[in-house]
């Protein structure tokens, strides 16, 4: 029995759908079966991150509605083959969700897989709420910056209150990942410290994400920028994966850059 | 002084106390659990049994940063017990 984890965040364009891609891709590096499920209905975009958009056939509405099955459905990625895919329907709007269906295939997705990432939509909406109803955990994604914290904390309040396990008198899992951090700023002053953003959201924390301009440039190929072993934010998504996967990683601290380190050094010798 | 030690506050510091505030007053909008219904109704019936009431409340409260549910019975005119 695998585990479902929620991609989520308050605000859309924090790099919610990037950091799905990546997880996943570096959860399959660690030789664990993962299925990566884009259900932002509407607004396909998982495909294009992964490099997948050309193969997509069917889609996971076909899949829920039974037109499909999840082996005609999946993509399985060539860079690694334990990371599969299902595409959002692209024709479709948000409310053809339905719950039964919902909970049916993450059922059947979660029998099959060691992990499955499902990347929510932005917001609070109903594509929200089935995205999370089933899930055993959740990643929220924020980044440094006051809209996305405020909204973040709006999400895990409704994540609390519309989570199955939850309702259950279970406890649903929450992580957070502060994506896009300027050591630079965090230095100066600019930018809210990581320490600062888990008190504000009291929440448990599974990785931090420096600002990485490769993310782009990776974004553009289709190729996730785990893969690149110089990126620094291809990096820190390898030490996240390795963290879902049980293994002890330390807590990095990318708030210091180097640079400051270096003129702090430089500082003593004056 | 005082005005002073405002002007050089760092915009982070800023963001964090504004943040602090406005998550706050979020929260306490956030009025239910997701079985305050289904207790409240319980709690009515177990009370009714005993005691003529008038009105039952049920709400969550936030005290400081604790978290809190309140549960205000009215009770009828003339008080009587039933057990």
């Amino acid at each position: 029995m695998g585990i479902v984890i929620a991609v989520i965040s308050g605000k859309g364009g924090v790099g919610k759908t990037t950091a799905t891609a990546n997880l996943g891709l570096g959860i399959a590096m660690n030789d664990k079966s993962c299925m990566v499920v884009d259900f932002d209905i509407g607004q396909r975009n998982l495909d294009m991150i992964l490099g997948l958009e050309n193969r997509v056939v069917y889609d996971m509405v076909q899949v829920m509605d039974g037109e499909a099955t999840v082996k005609q459905a999946r993509i399985r990625s060539k860079v690694n083959e334990n990371l599969s895919f299902l595409a959002a329907s692209q024709s479709k709007d948000k409310t053809v969700l339905r719950s039964a269906k919902v909970e049916k295939l993450i059922k059947e997705l979660k029998s099959k897989y060691d992990y499955v990432l499902l990347d929510s939509p932005a917001g609070i909406e109903s594509g929200f709420e089935h995205t999370i109803e089933f899930a055993d955990a959740a990643i929220i994604v924020v980044n440094p910056e006051v809209s996305s914290i405020r909204d973040a904390d709006r999400a895990i309040g409704i994540l609390d209150s519309k989570s199955q396990k939850v309702k259950n008198g279970e406890e649903v899992a929450k992580y957070l990942i502060i994506n896009r951090i300027s050591a630079e700023m965090v230095q100066n002053g600019e930018m809210l410290r990581s320490e600062d953003i888990l008190e504000i959201l009291s929440i448990k924390l599974v990785g931090k994400i420096p600002e990485d301009r490769g993310v782009i440039d990776a974004s553009n190929q289709g190729k996730p920028i785990i893969l690149d072993k110089n990126s620094i934010a291809g990096q820190a998504y390898t030490r996240i994966s390795a963290r879902l996967c049980g293994k002890k990683v330390e807590m990095k601290n990318i708030e210091i850059s180097d640079s400051s380190l270096f003129k702090r050094i430089k500082g003593i010798f004056r | 002084m005082l005005f002073d030690w405002f002007k050089d506050k760092k915009s982070a510091t800023i963001a964090r106390d504004r943040l602090t505030i406005a998550i706050m007053s979020d929260r306490h909008g956030l009025n239910d659990y997701p079985f305050m219904d289904a207790m409240k109704s319980e709690i009515v019936e177990v009370v009714k049994k005993y005691i003529d009431v008038r009105n039952i409340d049920v709400r969550k409260e936030l005290v400081g940063d604790i978290e809190a549910i309140s549960i205000d019975v009215e009770l009828a005119n003339s008080l009587r017990f039933k057990a």
